[in-house]
């Protein structure tokens, strides 16, 4: 069974009230809802809010949800998108964005070529990091969130051209970046 | 397709050619099989692509935080569940069903006593209901009663 599939099935579940099916779903998707909040809201604190408005969400629409009318996996990301520009707007203080994103750990000093790895992961990350929120997200949404431009536009709420352009955007200046 | 067609579309929807549309990807293919110029440009692109989806990896959620994802269930029961169960323990369909059972049992074992025990005069109402019933249960006319 795909991974759609997989979802609407544990979705047609936690609606009728198995728990157990819900908890796979946290399990399958708690990552990249808690990763894409924390793009959007800056805080380690704030994502975890997020990402307890989203789940709660999916809790109490599961047994509303069709399947085969959208992606699971499409909706989530909209609605996590939507709850963390709402939250963000409540919350007084900024915060940087990704604060709370681990750094890789340091690999051995004769190890040149682990970091040199490490050091163009770290150069892309804060390419993504320092790039205009939309871009970032939609950058989020395509490779993180594996969504195609289509699915990753309406996640957005805008066209599949806008978001194209956005990824073009994006694209070139982290090309440029890179060829520093 | 030229080369800058081919440029634009590795911009706009990333170097997985999976991912174009069938039309485009066959042209893109037959443009790479002819051009350096083109697989060059889409080496690049295939770097870029792995470079970012290496570096735009998810953030992990702490345990604790799924942990407490997992509770709301628990935490935020759904109206419906809550009717549902709550209704059904409250109302307890089942005890009419005891009663109406439990009803009928007695009535039918003291009609049994009754169409049993009783010795009507022949020719009267019960007497007939006696026969009546001897031949429902198979019995002997008269049976029932006493000679």
């Amino acid at each position: 069974m795909g991974s759609d599939g997989q979802d609407d099935r544990l979705l047609e579940q936690a609606g009728q009230g198995d728990e157990k099916a819900f908890a796979q779903l946290v399990e399958r998707h708690a990552d990249r809802v808690f990763s894409l909040a924390l793009r959007v809201v800056g805080s380690d604190a704030d994502a975890e809010d997020v990402a307890q408005e989203v789940f709660l969400m999916v809790w109490r629409r599961a047994a509303d949800w069709r399947p085969g009318k959208a992606r699971f996996s499409t909706w989530l990301y909209r609605v996590t998108l939507n709850l963390s520009l709402n939250h963000r707007q409540r919350v007084v203080t900024r915060h940087a964005a990704l604060d709370g994103v681990a750094e890789p750990e340091d690999p051995a000093p004769t190890q040149e070529k682990r970091l040199d790895e490490r050091r163009r992961k770290e150069r892309v990350m804060q390419a993504v990091a320092a790039l205009p929120e939309g871009q970032s997200i939609a950058m989020t949404l395509i490779y993180e969130g594996g969504l195609s431009n289509a699915e990753a536009a309406s996640a957005m709420g805008i066209s599949v051209k806008a978001l194209e352009a956005l990824l073009v955007r994006a694209r070139r200046k982290l090309r440029k970046m890179m060829a520093r | 397709m030229r080369l800058e067609e081919f440029e634009e579309l590795l911009e706009r929807r990333g170097a997985d050619l999976a991912t174009w549309p069938w039309r485009r990807r066959r042209a893109a293919r037959r443009l790479l099989g002819r051009s350096a110029a083109a697989q060059e440009a889409y080496d690049q692109a295939r770097a870029l692509d792995g470079w970012i989806g290496d570096a735009v990896r998810p953030v992990p959620a702490r345990a604790g935080l799924k942990a407490q994802l997992c509770r709301i269930p628990q935490n935020h029961p759904r109206e419906n569940d809550r009717l549902t169960v709550g209704v059904m323990l409250k109302a307890r369909p089942w005890r009419g069903f005891c009663y109406a059972g439990s009803t009928a049992a007695m009535a039918s074992l003291v009609a049994g006593v009754l169409v049993g025990t009783m010795q009507p005069p022949a020719g009267s109402g019960l007497a007939q209901m006696v026969d009546i019933a001897s031949l429902v249960y198979g019995l002997p006319p008269d049976q029932g009663r006493s000679q």
